[in-house]
């Protein structure tokens, strides 16, 4: 059964169509990636399926129930959370902090939570050291890194990823995909949007190509690196 | 041959230290200073009072700052002892300029275009002198200031701070006037010593020199820091209760002072949750203070038409209420309104309230102008709180209670949602949080302790008029917040202390009080931008 499924997703801003009939599906453990130049649609599609955007038509369900009309408030607690584009850590706060206001929608035992961060803080352990600081005074890399951990602590079990890898050093782009995966390796479900396409079609057991609005290919990643269309278009 | 020509020029030999430029624009500044202040009338109402009786008037005390200033400027340029000389000539040279210009704008007769300028105040610039004799004087005490200015400069550091604490501690005991004299003879009848009417004494103001300088170079600040936290928590309480105990010792004064502190800390604590917490801005803050005011006016009132006949305690919850629920209503249409666009529909609804209450439609239940008038005094089990005194302590119960609240919203889960939608709307979002849930529950909390506020004017003052609640008000609260730290609690109380009670102590100032207003507003954004008591990051609770 596939943990997400979006079915023909139309989103206009205004007179511009950006979405028409997008249709995609993630099986559920699986890294699910959407590549795309500047401008396809591929954060769109991302805030169309969490409710950050108005569908004009479409149905998104997720594990099997109809969520399309659910604010995007009430789908974290359904398992669905997003890691905005761009890094975006609350600058003001400390790390720790940062890490806590992920667990929000939870009413969990403090226990379980400390359990919770510790097994986060193992996924990132540069964190660690540095869980009193200001989050805005972290590297680009580590921002990225406690976005992805704030995610985590609200325990997702599908995870929306837009552009982790934009405007880092190539050091931290490796850095931030192994995590990726390992992330998936815990059981999670993740839906990638991506420009890097290489890297992002490498892990990736499911990847649509995304022009116009429109999806134009579709198949296992590693698949498609080597497919000519992609080639061409992305990769160069 | 020009290029030359134009080295010849710049080489030219300049005896006086760092150039002679800086020591005109010096000299020059500092006499259009001291004429500005004569111009506008700053001067003719300062010179009235004493700073010190027989010696220094507020007036003299101002140009005299300037030059001191002047020097501090010159010898921070060129640090070297010949600038004392520079700094010596620039005073002398700039109290002759003053002296020269008051003879200028005698046979100019200025009158007709600066009304502040009588031949009297005029007079006065030269301490009643012959024109010569004046000249003399005020050159001599222009070049005093400013070698004093410059010398401090050049000095150590303990020096100066000895030196700029006593011209401190003077300052301060002669605009504080009334408020010391208070204390005083609340302390045991000792009112009339070191101050009369008038002013400080000279002996005062020898006194308040020793004290400034002592406070400044505080011997046993570092025996202090050493004592066991325990000690110094009871130092700290021994501190807020004397606090807490001057408006029983001293004067109705005093405690009306401190009175307004407290109600404009409660309205910080209000705003506080609104900007500083969930950073929406609001300058129609004032309407949640209008509506807590009127709440209490109309429930305890005989004459209106609504005639309530509760006591004031029973009326106040409804106050909180009904401005809570207002605060409500008030964050339904600016919800997807931000930052700019917010602070102008706030502002908007803000004033809707202020003509509400004016309308003639409103008129038989609000009073419209007239406002309704013979509110009952606050009065519990019989005990009429109808001194200042009695209000205040009333007034720091209430605030007390509304600053425990709001500290423990600020730590609780509901706090942190605030600040995540402060920071980031759209991550909140996705993290799960329920933006419109969130808002309006700062609109309505934050409106809540503004009712509160408004409820205790009401019984405060024994009337509400629609003129008390101008946008000034909600002006006043923003810039509290700005100046003690946006987001901070204990930056509440010090905004309110030092925007509301310091311009209610120079009340000697008169209209130009509302200058220090504005100075501390500018000196704090300036200076210190995160405010006077910012939050520090905290690294609070182990999740």
């Amino acid at each position: 059964m596939s943990a997400l499924a979006a079915d023909d997703l139309h989103v206009a801003y205004g007179n511009i169509r950006a979405l028409r009939g997008v249709s995609l599906s993630v099986a559920e453990g699986t890294i699910c990636a959407v590549v795309g130049a500047n401008g396809a649609g591929k954060t769109t599609t991302l805030n169309a399926i969490c409710g950050l955007r108005t569908l004009t038509q479409g149905r998104i369900t997720l594990d099997g129930r109809d969520v399309t009309t659910i604010p995007p408030h009430d789908l974290v607690p359904l398992g669905l959370v997003q890691v905005p584009e761009g890094r975006r850590v609350f600058s003001r706060l400390t790390v720790r902090e940062n890490l806590s206001m992920g667990a929000f929608r939870r009413r969990s035992p403090r226990g379980e939570l400390a359990e919770d961060l510790d097994r986060v803080l193992g996924l990132f352990p540069r964190l660690r050291e540095r869980m009193t600081q200001l989050a805005g005074t972290l590297s680009g890399g580590e921002q990225q890194m406690l976005a992805m951990g704030r995610a985590l602590m609200s325990k997702p079990r599908t995870l929306l990823m837009d552009e982790p890898s934009m405007g880092l050093a190539p050091r931290f782009v490796d850095q931030v995909f192994e995590t990726i995966v390992a992330i998936n390796k815990l059981g999670v479900t993740i839906l990638l949007v991506e420009q890097n396409a290489y890297m992002a079609l490498e892990i990736a057991q499911m990847a649509y190509v995304l022009q116009s609005g429109e999806i134009v290919l579709a198949g296992p990643g590693p698949e498609l690196i080597d497919s000519e269309a992609v080639r061409t278009a992305y990769l160069g | 041959m020009a290029s030359d020509l134009a080295q010849g020029v710049a080489r030219r030999p300049i005896a006086l230290p760092g150039g002679l430029r800086p020591a005109v624009n010096v000299t020059i500044s500092v006499a259009v200073v001291c004429a500005f202040t004569v111009l506008v009338g700053l001067f003719g109402q300062f010179s009235d009072r004493a700073m010190v009786v027989g010696v220094l008037d507020i007036g003299h005390s101002l140009m005299l700052a300037a030059a001191l200033a002047g020097g501090a400027v010159l010898a921070r340029r060129q640090r070297m002892a010949s600038v004392l000389i520079v700094a010596l000539i620039s005073g002398a040279v700039a109290g002759g300029l003053v002296q020269a210009l008051v003879v200028v704008a005698r046979w100019a007769n200025l009158r007709w275009m600066l009304v502040s300028l009588t031949p009297v105040t005029l007079n006065r610039v030269g301490f009643l002198l012959p024109d010569d004799q004046a000249a003399l004087v005020l050159a001599a005490s222009g070049a005093c200031a400013a070698l004093v200015g410059a010398g401090l400069v050049l000095c150590g550091p303990i020096p100066r701070r000895i030196v700029l604490g006593a011209l401190g501690g003077v300052v301060c005991a002669g605009l504080l006037r009334e408020l010391i004299r208070g204390i005083l003879g609340g302390l045991g009848g000792v009112d009339d010593w070191g101050f009369t009417y008038d002013g400080l004494l000279p002996a005062g103001a020898a006194v308040s020199a020793a004290i400034g300088a002592l406070v400044t170079i505080r011997p046993g600040a570092a025996r202090y820091a050493q004592l066991p936290p325990r000690v110094k928590l009871g130092a700290r309480l021994l501190c807020l209760l004397v606090l807490l105990a001057l408006p029983a010792l001293t004067n109705d004064f005093v405690a009306q002072v401190m009175m307004l502190v407290c109600l404009y800390t409660l309205m910080g604590l209000g705003l506080n949750i609104e900007l500083g917490l969930a950073g929406l801005v609001d300058l129609g803050f004032v309407a949640f203070f209008a509506v807590g005011a009127y709440t209490v006016g109309l429930l305890t009132a005989d004459a209106t038409g609504a005639g309530g006949h509760l006591t004031f305690f029973a009326a106040l919850p409804f106050s909180i209420a009904f401005a809570a629920l207002a605060g409500f209503l008030f964050g339904l249409p600016v919800l997807k309104v931000r930052g700019d666009y917010l602070a102008i529909a706030t502002l908007g609804l803000g004033e809707i309230i202020r003509v509400l209450v004016l309308s003639d439609m409103l008129k038989p239940e609000l009073g419209g102008a007239q406002g309704i008038v013979n509110i009952p005094k606050p009065a519990l089990f019989g005990f009429v709180l109808s001194s200042p005194t009695r209000l205040f302590y009333m007034t720091a119960i209430m605030a007390a209670a509304a600053g425990y609240i709001a500290w423990r919203l600020q730590h609780s889960g509901l706090g942190r949602r605030w600040l995540a939608v402060r920071e980031d709307e759209d991550v909140a979002q996705a993290l799960g949080i329920n933006l419109v849930g969130v808002k309006l529950s700062a609109y309505t909390m934050g409106a809540g302790f503004a009712g509160l506020a408004g409820g205790i004017f009401a019984g405060m003052v024994g009337s509400v008029f629609p003129q008390s609640f101008q946008l000034l008000v909600s002006v006043n609260v923003l810039a509290i917040l700005v100046v003690g730290g946006i987001g901070s609690l204990p930056g509440v109380i010090i905004g309110a202390a030092a925007l509301i009670g310091a311009p209610e102590v120079l009340r000697d100032l008169g209209e130009y009080r509302y200058l220090i207003y504005g100075i501390v507003v500018i000196a704090v954004v300036r200076l210190k931008p995160d405010g006077l008591s910012p939050k520090a990051i905290r690294q609070r609770e182990a999740l």
